[in-house]
């Protein structure tokens, strides 16, 4: 649980969003996320105005664990808030992609302070911050790798624009849009950095409708983003040749039957690809992150996601063997992945032979890991004589003599206790079902 | 001699680097880019406003337009004998 301190210098702010019935009105609409006030006598420090209690937050994710299409979401939440917040006379201070989390399947605001009056002739105080957060990976998401989301790992206020704009191609500066609001941006922030600004000079005059403009041509700016149509090897898994339609079906009987039997309260799928089965769990109502490490994958999982309304499952893009650090100032603005709460529920279908043979992963280290992070598991395991892991071996030395059932067996009973090994119908693959030690 | 002259030389450029460093205009640590989106703004107020004032416009008319060719089919049904 959060508790937030409103401090008395941000006391007209926060009781004009209360007074004007913005925060209703958001709150209402899904965008906001709904908090309540607790007695003054929990004021944490002095100079406090109220305590509030924001609704909790399931998991927190990061824009740089989002796909395209989250990312864009989420600019576009922002973009509407600030539209939302004009017509009541205020204004969004922050545009931080980090404030912005995915509740219930929907991009929500969780910064309940971020507003502030709209002043009349001021321009947007987080203009630079939108770009750098979520314009510039947009666009360079776009227009130069999917990966680049990454980016923004390194560099927690967002992507610098000068950086931004060296990456992007040169025929981006054809774009009204880039060369406006990233291009030009960045050579002018340059060449302007030294002057001192009067932020409150009545001289300096931005209309109304100045401000309506700007709003409108970033909203412009990111919906004319687009993604290439993405196709990885791993997108099509499930319509290729990895399984027969018998197996694949037995397979999702036997999902289905561990988690009705188990009924976790929350569930990781690692490797989930496009989610089929991760599906399974939020179909259920099971709070459920389906982590990939292939943005194409997790792009079209959200995208299913969103068409199915769907609330319980959250896709996220995650590199298992490089998973989100602490990062940011004294290593805890951001959190890590084990330290953002754990599942119930692990499951690993499919995924083991490419840790322990593709990745040189001991088993019982893989065993370990799994074991650091929840109370239940369904783990698959697939051996040498299937076609996916002859192919993983077709071109190297086969290095694992210790890749083998009985192995796997031991090295993970000394984590878990197998409540249950079931063979799936027409394949060599074995799935189960363990409870941690 | 041959030794003087390097030394002298060396010190030189060293006096030269300190005297760069210490008159050196861009110390990035003290550079608010904040100020240049706040006057980035400022310099295109003009142009997003005249963009709003142009969306607008354009909304209007083909508000117009559409109100126009419903009318116009709204009249065409009622004039439609019937069989």
């Amino acid at each position: 649980v959060i508790y937030r301190q409103v401090n008395l210098s941000c006391q007209e702010d926060y009781d004009l969003l209360l007074g004007s019935g913005l925060y209703e009105d958001l709150v209402n609409s899904g965008l906001l996320v709904c908090h309540s006030e607790l007695p003054e006598s929990t004021l944490i420090s002095p100079g406090g105005y109220k305590i509030i209690k924001p609704e909790p937050i399931p998991f927190i994710s990061y824009p740089y664990e989002w796909c395209f299409s989250q990312l864009q979401d989420a600019a576009l939440t922002t973009i509407r808030i600030l539209k939302r917040a004009l017509e009541f006379g205020m204004s969004l201070k922050d545009a931080s992609a980090y404030n912005i989390q995915f509740l219930r399947g929907k991009p929500i605001l969780i910064d309940t302070l971020s507003f502030e009056k709209y002043r009349e002739g001021a321009p947007w105080a987080a203009y630079r911050q939108f770009c750098q957060h979520f314009l510039a990976p947009l666009a360079l998401a776009s227009y130069r790798d999917t990966g680049m989301g990454r980016l923004s790992q390194l560099h927690i206020d967002g992507i610098p624009l000068e950086l931004a704009s060296s990456l992007l191609p040169i025929r981006t500066r054809l774009k009204p849009s880039l060369q406006v609001h990233i291009h030009l941006h960045a050579k002018f922030q340059r060449n302007s950095a030294k002057q001192t600004v009067d932020r409150t000079s009545s001289n300096r005059r931005f209309s109304r409708r100045a401000f309506s403009g700007l709003i409108d041509s970033l909203e412009s700016a990111v919906k004319g983003l687009r993604l290439n149509p993405l196709k990885t090897e791993w997108t099509d898994y499930y319509d290729g040749d990895s399984y027969s339609q018998t197996a694949f079906n037995h397979k999702i009987e036997l999902v289905t039957g561990f988690l009705n039997e188990i009924r976790p309260t929350s569930v990781w799928d690692l490797g989930s690809n496009t989610g089929a089965f991760g599906r399974l769990a939020g179909n259920l109502g099971i709070q459920t992150i389906a982590f990939d490490q292939d943005q194409a994958s997790v792009e079209q999982s959200y995208k299913t996601s969103v068409d199915r309304n769907e609330t319980n499952v959250l896709p996220l893009v995650l590199d298992l063997l490089n998973p989100s650090p602490k990062i940011g100032w004294a290593n805890s603005e951001r959190m890590d992945l084990i330290d953002r709460g754990n599942p119930d529920m692990l499951m690993a279908l499919a995924l083991i032979h490419h840790l322990a043979i593709a990745q040189n992963l001991p088993l019982g280290m893989i065993a370990d890991f799994f074991r650091t992070m929840c109370q239940w598991a369904v783990v698959e395991f697939i051996p040498k004589s299937d076609q996916k892991v002859a192919l993983l071996l077709a071109n190297r030395k086969d290095i694992f003599p210790g890749y083998t059932q009985q192995n796997f067996e031991a090295e993970f009973s000394r984590d878990f206790e197998i409540q249950l090994a079931q063979r799936i119908m027409d394949s060599e693959r074995t799935l189960y079902l363990m409870r941690a030690k | 001699m041959r030794n003087r002259i390097g030394s002298l030389c060396a010190s030189v450029a060293l006096i030269i680097c300190f005297l760069w460093m210490v008159t050196m205009k861009d110390v990035h640590a003290y550079i608010d880019l904040g100020s240049g989106s706040f006057l980035f703004q400022i310099l295109l107020a003009s142009l997003f406003s005249s963009l709003f004032v142009l969306k607008v416009f354009w909304r209007r008319i083909i508000q117009g337009i559409t109100k126009v060719l419903s009318t116009i089919k709204g009249q065409s049904d009622t004039q439609t004998p019937r069989r």
